[in-house]
């Protein structure tokens, strides 16, 4: 994101040169030649630093500094006086000014008060991102025995170089979380924050909040304004988990970002321009939830350049023991117990259950195991005996639709959108009431 | 807010192994749970036993056990039975909800998926996979209709293969066909 610096100059040639100097240094710079213009024009745009002259027509430095320190609190302000008006500085710096600058100035000493600026801005930035970031970097390993999951890593790998926003696929506790920090972390990205977030914790509001951030006011308890997580990961990865889950509104306001990579914080008036690379993930069928209405296609295939579908543990067998050996050696050491492997008879029954719950269940149950086992191998009387007595089977539904089924579910919705009554619908579809009982009878 | 397993039983489970199961489930992939008491399932053959056991202790003059025989509402039984597992739940961190039905399954389980958002997954139990309350077709139809992945529960089949009437026995396999082939696919 480029950093915004508002010029506010009433001598021509000295705003010029302002810009200029500032412009040379890469910043986004820009100018007006009154204070009351550089407030209005604040309203719509996001503005990192004011630069502004003490003497300005229609409104002053001072009152626009002012100004700003109260609805802006995060526009850093350099103001520029007359020489021998030393009074005034002090007065600015009272007010909040991040500094100030003496006429006749060097253009050198403003463009390393600005950069300055931009560095602190940054460093606040990314130590919001701090604490997950190095936590996730350091814990990244993964287990991929079977072919499947090989070919997912060779995909991952063939598009480490790239930068497209991902999607990924499976069912809980198959590891998607997992396959996202493996994204980020070989990407170009990977000094930058990857921040995570399931979107079906959250009631709209908050997730809203959350997720764009809010200007003081916004709400009641909105004592201050605070950036979310789209502006803390800006340069970075953000993960949207669960991202079927959310509502229609929050659906268009993320197509925004994704699209024109800027937003409006909660209760906020000015656009925030953002890089982010997102990657969503989903346990739901998105292609049924987009023939439902209940998610935006436009925000699918903008999400999803790449799909990376996960498959379940009980497609992939061969990644058990070596998943249990992992999780064993994980979890052994908090418990001071001697177990060195798995009997026979007990991987025989983890081998053939088929994890409903995928890996975080085997997980679970390996953990568990190594509290309740005496000896110095995993036996079958340590797993949960529902694994030992239950055959258990997973039926997934089917992946796509058939005709008549695309024809049945938008049938319904034409239904829905008509308030239930069938004659409104079967005219609008061009079918007679017949024939949309027919169809929404048919099974 | 947390997704939720749907659990399906008929008043006949046995309780114990299916819901220490089910709590063990849903506490490793952090969902709640709510159980759904199907107590249509040989409602008639379960009347018939019950009037024949009330005219028993009426012919032994025991009127008031009688009534209660008469009286007694199996789903309710069910559900005190659920309750006492009340425990188990809140040890896993897991919360749950009962509902009981006497329609159809399918029926039954869009009723409790429209009134209880977040459905992630539905798990039939024994009672439902093993004694023939569900055929093939009807689990065909469930999997299309509720379009979530579904779980059957069924006892191991070695031990009580020969306890099952063939007909049974060819009603479960030809079920675990179908849902290999749906796994392949």
């Amino acid at each position: 994101m480029a950093f915004k610096i508002l010029v506010a100059e009433d001598e021509e040639i000295t705003l010029r040169n302002i810009i200029e100097a500032l412009k040379e240094e890469g910043f986004d710079a820009w100018g007006v030649e009154d204070g009351a213009e550089a407030l209005e024009k604040m309203k719509t745009q996001h503005v990192d630093v004011l630069v502004s002259d003490i003497k300005m027509p229609n409104l002053g430095g001072l009152d626009l500094l002012k100004a700003v320190k109260d609805k802006y609190p995060e526009t850093e302000v350099i103001i520029i006086t007359g020489f021998g008006s030393i009074g005034s500085a002090i007065e600015a710096m009272k007010k909040g000014a991040f500094d100030y600058i003496t006429k006749p100035f060097d253009l050198d000493e403003l463009t390393m008060k600005v950069r300055k600026i931009h560095e602190q801005k940054t460093l606040r930035k990314d130590n919001m991102a701090l604490r997950t970031f190095l936590g996730m970097k350091k814990n990244i390993s993964i287990i991929a025995g079977s072919k499947k999951m090989k070919r997912i890593l060779d995909t991952l790998d063939g598009i480490k170089e790239s930068d497209i926003n991902m999607f990924i696929t499976g069912e809980t506790g198959v590891g998607k979380n997992l396959i996202a920090k493996i994204i980020h972390f070989t990407s170009a990205r990977q000094d930058r924050p990857f921040l995570s977030i399931n979107c079906a914790t959250l009631t709209e509001e908050l997730l809203a909040s959350e997720l764009f951030g809010y200007e003081k006011g916004a709400f009641t308890g909105a004592a201050s304004a605070k950036p979310g997580l789209v502006e803390i990961a800006d340069s970075g990865t953000l993960f949207l988990d669960e991202i079927a889950e959310l509502s229609p509104a929050l659906q268009a306001k993320l197509l925004k970002v994704v699209e024109e990579k800027e937003f409006y914080r909660v209760g906020g008036t000015k656009t925030v321009n953002v890089d982010v690379r997102f990657i969503a993930a989903t346990n739901q069928n998105v292609q049924n939830l987009i023939a439902e209405g209940r998610f935006r296609e436009d925000l699918y295939y903008r999400l999803n350049i790449i799909e990376i579908f996960i498959p379940p543990l009980r497609d992939r067998k061969e990644d058990i023991e070596p998943l249990s050996k992992f999780f064993l050696q994980k979890h052994l050491p908090k418990s001071r117990k001697k177990i060195t492997g798995f009997s026979k008879e007990a991987m025989d029954i983890l081998m053939k259950y088929s994890f409903p719950g995928n890996v975080r269940e085997l997980e679970n149950i390996i953990e568990r195991a190594i509290i309740i086992e005496k000896s110095t191998i995993i036996t079958p009387e340590s797993l949960p005996s529902g694994i030992r007595t239950l055959q258990i089977e997973t039926i997934e539904p089917g992946k796509v639709l058939t005709i008549d089924e695309v024809v049945k579910v938008y049938s319904e919705r034409v239904i829905n959108m008509m308030d239930g009554n069938k004659t409104k619908a079967a005219e609008l579809l061009g079918l007679s009431r017949t024939s949309l009982w027919r169809i929404i009878k048919e099974k | 807010m947390k997704r939720i397993l749907l659990f399906v039983a008929c008043i006949n489970e046995d309780f114990e192994t299916s819901l220490t199961y089910i709590a063990d489930l849903a506490r490793s992939m952090e969902k709640n749970i709510a159980i759904l008491i199907l107590d249509r399932t040989k409602k008639m053959t379960n009347r018939f036993e019950k009037i024949m056991t009330a005219i028993t202790f009426a012919e032994a003059n025991e009127h008031d056990m009688a009534t209660e025989m008469l009286e007694r509402d199996d789903s309710s039984i069910a559900e005190a039975a659920v309750k006492s597992f009340e425990n188990k739940f809140i040890e896993r961190g897991v919360e749950f909800t009962i509902h009981s039905s006497q329609l159809d399954i399918a029926d039954a389980i869009s009723e409790v998926m429209n009134k209880t958002k977040g459905v992630e997954m539905v798990l039939l139990g024994p009672s439902v996979i093993d004694n023939g309350n569900i055929t093939s077709s009807t689990l065909k139809k469930l999997v299309k209709k509720v379009s979530r992945p579904i779980v059957t529960m069924s006892r191991h089949t070695e031990p009580n293969a020969v306890q099952r009437g063939e007909d049974n026995k060819e009603e479960v396999s030809d079920v675990f066909l179908f849902a290999n082939s749906i796994n392949k696919y």
